[in-house]
């Protein structure tokens, strides 16, 4: 059976694999029509490399002065860092992408853990446990009531900040936290 | 050791040295005139120039060129063609009133019959067959270069021979 023209076409070009190309080539040794569309494929290659050509070498060297100019202003001007693109595998990208996310993630732990209350736990040589906690106090109240549900606390400072400013609305809470200091002693 | 803008310059020159030759001589046989296949070769490699990596070895540059080449031909062939119909236009406007008009301008020279030939093809037939014919590449290579798959190559070659047989018969029997 003879190749269509496709297949004979790219045996021409030298580009059907091996065993094929074998078949093809034997066919076409023993096939009359095929040798003719065979021969004409090379006439037609002929034709085109004999067909004349305009001379390249004025073309040549008029571009490459036309160039030299904007070459050199090229390699003057160098070539920017920012335009560099950067071949990165995959596996590193994800990597860097993973380790970016885990900064991420540290960094909003801590500033969350900065606006939870501050606290440390000191035990004096007289056996006392000293706790110092500092803490935003929304409802002083509530902080008093719970401070006096716990029976093992001997003792009770509240020291406020030093640059605070307070307004005066109704009965002053500190003296009641005075009183209730004096209580607790 | 060599400034970098002095080796630079060497592989400029290496680059051009090898590429240009083939460069325009595809650049000539697809778009059949030799003042547009210099256009396009000092396009291409002005692009090349203002490339801000550098390509790995003369043989990818060589594909890069090509692919920058037959999208500059390409749009070159839209305009022409469409320079050409508006030049058609006027001519038959002109000719109830003129003498018959002088076309040359379109023509910047004589094209060889095979060449008149190969200008019939499309242009998507006839890139193929160029890069078959004078770019001495192989279909894998061809396919890189276009963007296409080999079996389309393949199926390009077949066809742009069928048409260039056909259009030369006279020459060929």
């Amino acid at each position: 059976m003879c190749p269509d023209g496709e297949l004979l076409s790219a045996f021409f070009d030298a580009e059907i694999p091996l065993p094929w190309a074998e078949r093809v080539r034997e066919h076409t040794e023993s096939c009359g029509r095929c040798r003719e569309r065979l021969e004409r494929l090379r006439s037609l290659r002929a034709l085109l490399h004999g067909d004349p050509e305009p001379e390249h070498q004025p073309a040549f060297e008029r571009t490459r002065e036309a160039l030299h100019s904007r070459v050199w202003r090229s390699f003057k001007r160098g070539r920017s860092f920012w335009r560099t693109r950067v071949a990165v595998p995959l596996p590193a990208a994800a990597a860097a992408l993973v380790l970016l996310l885990g900064l991420g993630l540290l960094l909003a732990v801590a500033t969350v853990r900065l606006s939870l209350p501050w606290m440390t736990i000191r035990r004096q040589p007289t056996g006392v446990t000293e706790v110092q906690v500092a803490a935003p106090i929304k409802d002083l109240e509530a902080l008093l009531r719970s401070l006096d549900s716990q029976p093992a606390i001997q003792e009770i400072v509240i020291t406020l900040p030093e640059e605070s400013t307070f307004l005066i609305m109704g009965e002053p809470r500190m003296l009641r936290a005075a009183d209730y200091h004096e209580r607790v002693r | 050791m060599l400034h970098e803008g002095h080796s630079e310059n060497l592989l400029f020159e290496k680059v051009y040295e090898n590429i240009y030759p083939l460069l325009f001589r595809i650049a000539y046989r697809i778009t059949g005139s030799a003042s547009t296949a210099e256009d396009l070769c000092h396009e291409a490699f002005v692009k090349y120039i203002e490339r801000s990596e550098l390509l790995p070895d003369l043989d990818q540059t060589k594909y890069w060129l090509i692919r920058v080449l037959r999208n500059l031909s390409l749009n070159s062939e839209k305009r022409r063609s469409r320079e050409n119909r508006a030049y058609q236009k006027y001519e038959r406007y002109a000719r109830t009133t003129d003498p018959p008009a002088d076309h040359g301008f379109l023509e910047d020279e004589t094209r060889s019959v095979v060449q008149g030939a190969l200008d019939e093809l499309p242009h998507s037939l006839r890139t193929v067959l160029v890069l078959k014919e004078y770019g001495q590449m192989s279909y894998r290579e061809i396919g890189k270069v276009l963007g296409i798959s080999e079996g389309n190559v393949k199926v390009r070659a077949f066809r742009a021979r069928e048409r260039l047989a056909e259009l030369l018969k006279e020459t060929l029997s």
